[in-house]
């Protein structure tokens, strides 16, 4: 399947996205409770998107596009309470922070979805390692181009999100004396890192995505799992370094850190393109 | 010389036994994917005395204790699993557990009748009927490691369901006495005092246990320990002074729980300490059983199995969506609900002292017991299998 077309979107829009734990009230540790959870929340509308993940004990809640951060917040706290209520019903206890302290990997069970399923016989054991929590923040782009340059203008500030965003100090039981252990799940698959750098989208779509589609490991842009990565179909660049931090007030402030520099990077872009 | 052997040959009856069923287990896990509490529960029923085995009478002593200590092991283990703020958040699972008890109650009593048993014992088994074993169903989510909305509600409801079968049943004694014996005093003490005082010590242990472990430190390296030995006191306690081992082991776990201290993973089933004394536990309960009494109440036996299972999978359907959860989910978990062995025999054994010979009175029992004893387990686990909850290699 060749790359889709970069749909153009309204500039510094922006979109959150949380993976967030499912945990049981008893002991604590994970639970595998996606599906009941997902069809509880299929019976009433959901103020937002919900999905599920890669293993049955996370779920993926994304907001709609906005331009206001205030918006953004009020929207994250709807669903949070929705999400909240339904797990209630349930006894299911959501629960924020990049990594589960104690949850032991091999205990986790792959969601049962295509899509999931031949990823998880395509990396093995790391899809099961996968069970962390991030949040990713979509900023809106006018044009492909305008997206690869704040892309990599981005890439700069990569260590300030991450700071910022730090919330999992905690991994299989052992303190890390990382304060954000989540990433070092992310750099385990091969096509993690940094976007190749490439200025011009048709570079992008005939130079290095159709050699990498040929390998038959890629298929879309989902397969890379790059620190920040242009997401096509949205038209927006996906920042994807940040834990899923511990409360829904640190989640918007962190939503909005991209937005603070990226008219920073945008004012840089045009600077560079001689606009001044 | 031959009775010194026999001596020698008699002591080591139990711990043959054990070793036997132990490799039962094991081979009926992995040729036939059976769950492995089945296969102890054949090999007892076989090796007891009375079909013609080398496992003499079971009855008191100390194999009794220490099957009662095993099942106040589960039974913590099961009271600490249950969140009664859940009660809170989704009324209808109570409305669930108390339908699908007093229902089972209605519909095995009047069954009974119908088999033309006396109302009292017809009384007694309706009260039984109403209990899911909670050693079967722990055993198997745990050994499945499986986790959602039908293993969740299982656990619940067979907690909910063992809590009112005791008291109800504990009142139908202290009426038979009444009746029987015309002893006020007597049967107030057989039902309400053993009750509420049961409760008691199990809650008292609840508060006093977790309040120990908070002074001493170390809570993460010395909980199961320290649970283990207040589960052993708490059995010998009220075995001694003749009230419920069973109420008071699942009280103190629902109270520890809500003490707010923590049992890791690695402390699931007590670890090696609950997986042995496990079998010495089904293997108890099966060799407690007689071939005559199974054989005799067989015909009654079937058509309870069968009521109960029709009442507990209609109301956990009946309230699914309600609930929150798919009718497929309900169904399966009324399904799941089927074992009611070990929690029986035991409730039975803790009436002996009272000289009712209930397990011969109560016609039916013993067939009961021992079919559920056996497919019981088989179909929890498949239920858990059928709702996708049971915990197996993917990606392969």
């Amino acid at each position: 399947m060749p790359l889709q077309p970069f749909t153009a979107s309204a500039a510094l829009s922006m979109g959150v996205e949380l993976e967030l734990q499912l945990v049981n009230p008893t002991d604590f540790d994970l639970s595998a409770s996606a599906t009941d959870l997902l069809h509880l929340l299929a019976r009433a509308k959901f103020p937002g998107d919900v999905k599920p993940e890669m293993t049955e004990s996370m779920l993926e809640i994304a907001t709609d596009v906005h331009t206001r951060h205030d918006e953004l917040l009020a929207q994250l706290r709807r669903m949070r309470d929705a999400l909240i209520a339904a797990g209630d019903r349930l006894n299911i206890a959501v629960c924020g922070g990049g990594t589960h302290p104690f949850q032991r990997w091999f205990d986790q069970r792959i969601f049962a979805k295509p899509r999931f399923e031949q990823l998880s016989g395509l990396y093995g054991y790391l899809a099961k390692q996968f069970t962390i929590f991030g949040q990713h923040v979509h900023i809106g782009c006018a044009s492909a181009d305008e997206a690869l340059y704040l892309l990599h203008a981005l890439n700069g500030y990569v260590p300030h999100f991450i700071a910022l965003s730090a919330s999992s100090p905690f991994f299989q039981g052992v303190d890390t004396l990382f304060d954000s252990a989540r990433l070092n799940s992310v750099f385990a698959f091969p096509l993690s890192g940094r976007a190749p750098f490439l200025l011009k989208w048709p570079e992008f779509e005939h130079g290095y995505f159709a050699k990498m589609e040929k390998t038959g490991i890629v298929k879309s842009m989902k397969d890379f799992y790059w620190d920040i990565r242009p997401k096509p179909e949205f038209g927006t660049i996906e920042l994807r370094v940040c834990d899923t931090p511990p409360h829904g007030r640190a989640r918007g402030r962190t939503g909005r850190l991209p937005a603070g520099a990226v008219p920073h990077a945008a004012g840089a872009q045009r600077i560079a393109a001689g606009g001044g | 010389m031959p009775e010194y052997l026999l001596t020698i040959l008699t002591s080591m009856a139990w711990p043959a036994a054990l070793a036997i069923a132990w490799i039962a287990g094991e081979a009926g896990a992995r040729w036939l994917s059976l769950p492995r509490i089945s296969s102890y529960c054949v090999a007892g029923f076989c090796m007891a005395a009375s079909q013609g085995g080398f496992l003499a009478d079971v009855s008191g002593g100390t194999v009794a204790l220490l099957a009662d200590f095993a099942f106040a092991l589960i039974l913590f283990e099961l009271g600490y699993r249950i969140n009664l703020r859940w009660l809170r958040a989704d009324p209808w699972l109570g409305v669930t557990s108390v339908v699908e008890a007093a229902g089972t109650f209605a519909a095995v009593f009047m069954l009974a009748r119908a088999f033309a048993v006396p109302v009292v014992p017809s009384l007694l088994l309706a009260a039984l009927a109403m209990s899911t074993s909670p050693a079967a169903v722990l055993r198997v989510a745990n050994e499945l490691r499986s986790s959602g909305q039908v293993t969740e509600r299982l656990l619940h409801l067979s907690a909910f369901n063992c809590v009112i079968t005791v008291v109800v049943f504990k009142a139908v004694i202290g009426y038979w006495i009444l009746a029987s014996a015309g002893s006020i005093f007597q049967a107030a003490w057989s039902s309400l005092v053993v009750v509420a005082v049961s409760a008691g010590i199990g809650a008292l242990f609840g508060v006093a246990v977790p309040a120990l472990l908070r002074t001493i430190g170390g809570v993460d390296r010395n909980a199961t320990v320290a649970f283990a030995v207040a589960a052993l006191l708490l059995t010998a306690l009220t075995q001694a002074f003749k009230f419920s081992p069973l109420l008071a082991a699942l009280v103190f776990g629902l109270v520890a729980r809500h003490r707010r201290v923590i049992l890791s993973q690695a402390q699931r089933n007590f670890g090696a300490l609950g997986d042995l004394l496990t079998v010495l536990l089904f293997v108890f309960v099966a060799a407690s059983l007689e071939w005559k009494q199974v054989v005799t109440g067989t015909g009654l036996a079937l058509a309870v199995v069968a009521v109960r299972l029709a009442v507990k999978m209609g109301t956990t359907t009946l309230f699914a969506r309600l609930s929150g959860i798919p009718w497929r989910k309900g169904a399966l978990t009324g399904l799941a609900m089927t074992p009611m062995s070990v929690f029986v025999i035991l409730l039975l054994e803790h009436t002996r002292h009272l000289k009712l010979g209930a397990l011969d009175q109560i016609a039916g029992v013993a067939a009961i017991v021992l079919l559920l004893e056996v497919v019981g387990p088989i179909v929890t686990q498949r239920a858990l299998m059928w709702a996708g909850e049971a915990n197996r290699m993917t990606g392969r």
